[in-house]
């Protein structure tokens, strides 16, 4: 991590989210950057090395799982954090996404204090 | 005399065609401005509630952050919220936009736009149109209170006549919004007057009683005590006691399992149909193994197709091989839909049903062809496994 403000990248369509969570990271003195789709989402990955990643699973295009799987293969970012956000709460997918090397995971309709206490738990 | 009346009447049929060619013409230029008019109206329009959103939305998210105890901060910005609210457009964009941000979160923050959906331009546009005889009105105030009925539940006395509503919509709507309250006995009297109305599709009523159960909270002792209510009046229509008892099956009610039992132990030749074939089915979705004898004593014999066809199914799904000689007795049924499922019921008990079908004689060319189909399959299956 930098000597600045952790950086977040979150990778989701959903504006609602997004703004709700711009705004809550902002708040927290965090750095935060969004792309609404997991092409961009890569990209920005390699691009700004952000210290944790906040992935939706639904997303245009490829979906989370897939972006999570290019991260670990790619040897340049594969230990970027990525903590999963989605409303896929099924079982199979929380194992999936853990065994994909997902630090952690939150379904929706998530509690935002909870959301902050996991995030900041990856960052320690 | 006119010497040449040919000319006259060609001219007249090209003065019509010219005429209906104007009017025709006038009449689509007037369509298509109308269009272009009304897509303008909406581009506006959609172009308003964009800025109004990109108005509130900071306003809304500092109100997030404020701490409830703080009364004096929370006054203060729902009245900078409410400064912004002038039109009907304007309160549809701010409910639009607590339902956008309710439907991803959780907890305090789900609360306090609970909260602020309540500020009070909203909640009296809302009620007042409760009121209304026009029925979007009515299905938009309904669908407002399904989020507030709990803090509300003073507008219960003004939504539940709206089930009497000759509107199906308003009907649907209105019991949404009593089934989101927390208090089971006033959501079960709704429940009991939707089943009272006849004319309602079983998509509809089921989907209904599954908004009856609350997902929230369990209370599925106190529910079943209500559906019992309903499924036992007979006053109301056996077509919706039916449904009930097929969702109660659906759902999961466990513990009303036995109660169905005794009721389909009970029954006599008289009784409805319908609500035998829900019992039947609902047997088979509790997977009442030990219900099969009972089920078979009572309805193999029904003179009803759609019973026999439906304890087929059932005696497949409750797997009790003690079916197997009824099962083989309906696969020479009078009915083809009967006998078809009946070998498919035999198949669904595992290896002494699939014995059964291959040493089954006497029946008709159709249904060794698909009994034989399915031993195939079976055998396919059987043979993968063991690879």
């Amino acid at each position: 991590m930098s000597g600045k403000n952790p950086l977040i990248l979150l990778i989701e369509d959903n504006p609602s989210v997004i703004r709700l969570l711009e705004f809550k990271l902002s708040k927290e003195n965090f750095r935060f950057e969004h792309r609404d789709n997991g092409h961009d989402g890569i990209e920005a990955v390699k691009q700004l090395r952000p210290d944790i990643v906040v992935l939706d699973v639904m997303l245009p295009g490829i979906d989370g799982f897939e972006v999570l799987r290019q991260i670990r293969q790619d040897e340049q970012i594969k230990d970027t954090r990525v903590m999963m956000l989605t409303s896929k709460n099924m079982e199979d997918d929380l194992e999936r996404g853990f065994a994909m090397g997902a630090m952690e995971y939150m379904s929706k309709p998530f509690k935002l204090g909870e959301f902050m206490i996991r995030l900041k738990r990856i960052l320690n | 005399m006119n010497p040449f009346p040919h000319i006259i009447a060609d001219e007249i049929a090209r003065n019509f065609v010219l005429v209906v060619l104007i009017v025709l013409l006038i009449m689509s230029t007037f369509l298509v401005l109308t269009a272009i008019i009304l897509r303008k109206k909406h581009e506006r329009d959609e172009a308003y509630r964009l800025r109004k959103k990109e108005e509130l939305y900071p306003l809304m998210l500092n109100y997030l952050d404020l701490d409830p105890g703080d009364r004096k901060a929370v006054e203060k910005a729902e009245s900078d919220i409410i400064k912004r609210l002038k039109t009907a457009r304007d309160l549809e964009v701010i409910e639009d936009l607590c339902l956008e941000i309710m439907y991803n979160i959780a907890g305090a923050e789900k609360l306090k736009l609970r909260q602020l959906l309540l500020i009070q331009p909203l909640y009296t546009q809302r009620y007042r149109q409760l009121k209304s005889w026009k029925v979007e009105n009515l299905i938009q105030g309904c669908l407002y209170f399904v989020n507030v009925i709990n803090q509300r539940s003073n507008v219960l006395e003004q939504i539940f006549p709206l089930i009497e509503n000759r509107s199906v919509l308003v009907l649907h709507t209105a019991a949404s919004a009593i089934f989101a309250y927390d208090d089971v006995v006033t959501r079960g009297r709704a429940l009991k007057q939707v089943c009272m109305r006849t004319g309602i599709s079983e998509m509809a009523l089921l989907e209904l009683v599954y908004k009856f159960h609350n997902k929230e909270f369990d209370q599925m002792d106190e529910e079943v005590s209500e559906l019992i209510g309903i499924i036992s009046d007979r006053s109301v229509p056996n077509v919706n006691r039916g449904v009930i008892i097929k969702s109660v099956a659906d759902i999961g009610y466990a513990t009303m399992a036995d109660y169905l039992h005794d009721m389909i132990s009970g029954m006599h030749d008289t009784d409805n149909g319908v609500i035998a074939n829900s019992l039947i089915h609902a047997m088979g979705r509790f997977e009442y193994t030990d219900a099969a004898g009972l089920l078979t004593e009572k309805f193999s014999s029904s003179p009803d197709v759609a019973i026999r066809e439906t304890l087929a199914d059932t005696l497949g799904k409750l797997g009790n091989t003690a079916s197997i000689p009824v099962l083989i007795g309906m696969t020479a049924d009078n009915d083809f839909g009967v006998r078809v499922r009946a070998v498919y019921a035999l198949a669904a008990l595992g290896k002494p049903g699939y014995e059964a079908l291959r040493h089954m004689e006497g029946t008709e060319d159709e249904i060794q062809r698909i009994a034989a189909s399915i031993i195939a399959q079976l055998e396919t299956g059987k043979n993968k496994t063991e690879k």
